[in-house]
Formats: C-alpha cells, structure tokens, sequence
C-alpha cells in the first residue's frame, strides 16, 4: 500500500506535468518601498529565449501570459483564463489534444487566429457538441477551436487545470493584448537532469541579465512543485514507517497467540508425546514434529493473510481509484516472514515437548 | 536357547529413588533379575510395591538410581537419552493398559510409527505395518481409524506396533487392564503364541492372578523388592 501510494505521487506528477518551473514577477525592496504591478514587466519573452538557449538542464521555456476573459461561442458565454503562450508550453505541462490538435510553430509564426480550449470550457461553451472546428469569440475577436487539450483535472493546488483557453503567444499579443505584458515565464527541466539544477541556472542567468548585484535580493521569484512533492514523499514515509509498525505489532501479538497455541496443543499431546518417545522418538525429533507444525501453521497463515491483503489492495484499488501495488518478491517476504515467525514462537513449545520425560508423559492424564 | 547363551536382561542391584522435594522414596530397593532370551515373565505385586518402576527400568524409560542394567550385553546405565531412545525403538516393543494408539491416524499409520523413527521410507513402512497387521487377523481394518475399534482389537493393533520393529523384548503392562474377561484371555492367548511360536521374549506387568498365569515365570514383588521368583506350569 506505501509503494500503491508512492506510485500515485509518482503518476500524478507525470500525468499533470507538475515538474514545471514558474518564473513570476517580484517587486524588489528599494529604498523602503515595493515596486507594485503595474511597474514595467521584468520577464520578457526574450528571456524564456534567452533561458531555453543557455541553460543547459532546461528543455523549454515559455512566456505564458494570463487574463481572464469573457469568450463567446455560438452556444453560451463563459469567463475563463486566456494564456498566451508558445507550443512548448504543452510540452512543459506534458499536455495533449484529446481531440483535435494542439497549435504548433507555423499558428505562432502566421499570427493563426486559432485557440485550444481546456475540457471545463468546451462543456461550458459547446455541452455535446464537439468543439474542433468551431469558432469563439474573446474579446470580439474569432478564434478557431483547433483543438481540446486532455482533461488533467482538479490539481493539487484545488485549481481546475481544465478552465483555460490557449492561444499562439503571438496572436494573444496582437489581438488580445496589445503589448507586452509577461510577469509569467515557464519552464521545464530535461527528463534527465535534476530540476534544481535547472533552477539555479535559470537564477543565475535573469540575475546576469537583469543585473542584480550581489548583495540585491532576486526581482523574481522561481516556483516549482519540489517542496510539494517533498511533502508528499515525506508523508508517505510517514504512512508506511505507520504500517510497517502495525504490521510489526500484528507479528508480534499473532506470534505469541501461535506460541500459545502451540503450548496448548503440546499439553494437549503430552501422552502422546510419552507415546512417541516409548517407541523410540528421539527428543530432536519431536522438536522437529512440533516445529514443522508451528511452521506449517504461520505459513498457512501467511499465504491466507497474503490472499485477503491481495483481495483488499484490489478493493481498495477499484473502490478509491487508489493504485496498489503488489510485488511478487513483497508476497514472497509476507510468507517467509510468517513462516520465521513460526520458528520463532514454535521453538518454545516444541522445545518443551522434546524435553518431557517419557514416563511422566505417558501418565499424563 | 543353549545355556550358555548370554541373558537378554541382566539387572543387578537396581535401586530407583524419587526426591519429593526434601524426602527420598526408594521405589526399588536393590533388585536383581536376569532374563534368558525366549521366556515368558510376569511381574505381579500390589500397587506400589515398585513392578511399574520396576518395568519402566526394564524398558529403558528410566535411569537407575544405583545398580547396573545389561541389556543384550549393553550398558544401559552408560547410555544416553538419544542412545535409550535408539535402543528402545530398535530392541523394545511396548504394549499398554491404555493402548495409547493416534486416534486420528488409521491404524497401518499407527503400526508404521516406530518404523517413522529409523528413518524407514514411507512406503517399506506401510508394506510391513500391513504385513504385520494381518498376521495378527485385523488385515481387513487396515484404512480404519482407532477409535473406530473395540478395545480387543486395539490392543491387537498396538501389539502390532510394539512387534513392527522385530524387538527382542516385548514389555506390556497390564495390557488387558482395560478389557473384559473374554478379550484378556484372547490377547493373552495371542502373547502366549507369540512367545512360543516367534520366541519372543515377553514380559508381563499385571496384578491379576490369572493373567499372571500365562507366563510360566512369576516374579512378585514387595517393597522395592523381589520376593518370590518361580516357574510354573502356564494356564490354557
């Protein structure tokens, strides 16, 4: 269950594409007073360029520019985020076209007056009509539904990913804009390469260039999803150094009611023992006899309990859309392990059993 | 049996004492015993006199307290609890007052038991437990569990189970404790074709005058000690 939960943090991250790196615009103290908006942007698309070309552990980076707009369709109106932004930008959120396409170089170049919707908007402008193909209007200006953009979902953060409109970064300054208006860049690491890095090398590089001294504070502020993530990897270490105790703790009381059992059950056969050891068993083998019983039991026990833990991860699996996993060399190490148990606490009594005395045991009543 | 043939059992000067905490029972109190291979011995005297002690020396179960105990020229006063053991399941065959059969196994499992223990492979076990068990007539019962026959022919099967192993000495005590007149006498009459025909060497704990009367020697015991030591002519 602590890998199924590993794994969902694992997916989750690689199907929203939550590696990205934000650069946002940040007034900077001076002289007691903080540069508010509304000040010249300090995040250009020259720099998403400038980024992309001289860090080495970025692979893309994009300006992404938001307002929010009332856009109109043939069939409703709805108020939704616009971002301006370059194709890398899906690539950055690793981001499809469920239908359609996404737009590409040659809609950035042409000034295309085309647009991808998110799949809350297509439901809010179209219900059940398919969107691809159709025009809408933002701000009195046609767009072209040129595609929809896969359904990531709420995220994390409680936003809904799917309530966007987006649109060439070219055609968004020309049409909507009006002019520059960045505070927004975005951009991701390679697979390969360590997101830090590639965030210490976009810092260095916008401090370069925007000239920062040493001893100034950064103009900007870089965002990503590592303490996130730390987060969750902390909380679900938390989660399974909680079961692995529990499950220590189930051992421990399962073991000493195995060995209690077995006492019983020595008692129990003590004529019996008293028999065996007249015609002739040794004491090693009665211990072997009542170990391999104890054994056999705690193996029994794991295999039912690995059985029931399977049936349960599968439940919880379909009933919470919580993944489990379940590694062969994990059921493996459930049952050795249920079976040492067995060695553990049937040593007792099996040792107690081989050490009667034959007499005593056959008149035992 | 030639007479210069060595005694299966010769016991010298046997003394088992109990510690019950501060006090010392003596049990057997200094008794000798030699057995010829082939006789037929019945050990009587009141309970508490000691033959039960006595008997559990005999059959290795117990270690003396003082004496010495040859066994077929063995030292079993010298041997150890494993060496006992072996000695036990090799040279011994025990039938009980009880029976003490495995209600739950069927009786060729209960007759193959001791061969389990010499490391017989399964199915060498099973071919002689059968064997066994049809020589002494219940080759019909063989998939039966215990508890699903009479007492007479319990005894028969752990009879079975005490002679699988092909022991020099069969050792019962009060072997018909737990049966009625008729079955006693039937299994008597078994032990007394067994000593003849096989010449197995049996001996016989009991304190009924007339089961004591198949043997043909009767040794009574008193006190931790041996009191009378005759041969007789035997019953039926």
């Amino acid at each position: 269950m602590g890998e199924g939960a590993k794994r969902r943090v694992e997916k989750e991250i690689a199907t929203l594409g939550d590696d990205w790196i934000m650069i946002s615009y940040w007034g900077v103290q001076r002289g007691g007073a903080r540069r508010q908006q509304g000040m010249p942007p300090n995040l250009t698309s020259e720099d998403a360029n400038v980024i992309e070309r001289e860090c080495s552990a970025v692979r893309a980076a994009t300006p992404v520019n938001r307002i929010s707009m009332q856009v109109v369709s043939g069939y409703g109106n709805y108020q939704t985020n616009c971002f301006g932004t370059r194709p890398s930008y899906f690539d950055i959120r690793r981001w499809d076209a469920a239908e359609g396409r996404l737009f590409n170089a040659d809609d950035m170049r042409m000034l295309h007056k085309v647009c991808c919707i998110g799949a809350t908007v297509a439901r809010e402008l179209f219900g059940p009509i398919k969107p691809v193909g159709e025009t809408i209007r933002i701000n009195r200006v046609a767009f072209e539904v040129v595609g929809v953009l896969a359904s990531k979902g709420v995220g994390s953060d409680g936003r809904d990913n799917d309530d966007v409109v987006a649109i060439p970064f070219s055609s968004f300054e020309r049409y909507l804009a009006g002019r520059e208006v960045s505070g927004t860049l975005m951009a991701a690491a390679k697979y390969d390469h360590d997101p830090a890095t590639a965030k210490q090398q976009i810092r260095d590089l916008l401090r370069q260039r925007h000239r920062l001294a040493d001893d100034e504070d950064d103009d900007f502020r870089i965002f990503d999803r590592s303490l996130t993530m730390q987060a969750n990897a902390e909380a679900t270490r938390t989660f399974n150094t909680l079961l692995t105790t529990i499950a220590s703790i189930s051992l421990l009381v399962g073991g000493v009611g195995i060995m209690n059992i077995m006492l019983v059950s020595v008692t129990e056969r003590t004529r019996e023992i008293g028999l065996r050891m007249a015609i002739g068993a040794a004491g090693y083998q009665i211990l072997e006899q009542f170990l391999c019983e104890a054994i056999v039991l705690c193996g029994m026990g794991g295999l039912f309990g690995f059985a029931g833990g399977w049936l349960t991860s599968k439940f919880v699996s379909s009933y919470y859309e919580w993944d489990t996993v379940i590694s062969p060399w994990m059921a493996g190490l459930a049952v050795a392990f249920a079976t040492m148990v067995g060695v553990f606490f049937g040593f007792y009594p099996a040792w107690r059993a081989s050490q009667l005395d034959p007499i005593d045991a056959l008149r035992y009543e | 049996m030639s007479p210069e043939s060595p005694p299966l059992i010769d016991i010298a000067d046997a003394w088992k004492v109990y510690h019950l905490g501060e006090v010392q029972v003596p049990a057997v109190r200094g008794a000798s015993l030699r057995v010829m291979p082939g006789e037929f011995v019945a050990i009587t005297g009141p309970s508490g006199s000691g033959k039960s002690t006595f008997m559990h020396l005999l059959g290795c179960l117990d270690r003396l307290s003082s004496g010495t105990y040859r066994f077929e020229e063995r030292p079993i006063h010298q041997l150890s609890k494993l060496e006992l053991a072996r000695l036990r399941n090799q040279r011994i065959g025990f039938v009980f007052q009880s029976f003490n059969l495995l209600s739950r196994t069927t009786i060729v499992d209960n007759v193959a038991l001791p061969l389990l223990y010499q490391g017989i492979k399964k199915r060498e076990r099973r071919r002689r437990a059968c064997e066994m068990l049809e020589r002494l007539g219940l080759g019909d019962r063989l998939r039966h569990h215990s508890n699903q026959l009479s007492g007479g022919q319990q005894q028969r099967v752990a009879i079975a189970r005490a002679l699988v192993t092909q022991p020099a000495m069969l050792l019962a005590d009060e072997p018909t404790g737990n049966l009625d007149t008729k079955t006693s006498h039937e299994i008597m009459t078994l032990f007394q074709a067994l000593n003849r025909d096989d010449g197995i060497t049996i001996v016989l704990v009991t304190h009924e005058v007339d089961i004591a009367g198949y043997a043909r020697r009767h040794v009574a015991f008193r006190d931790g000690l041996i009191v009378q030591d005759v041969m007789q002519a035997t019953a039926a």
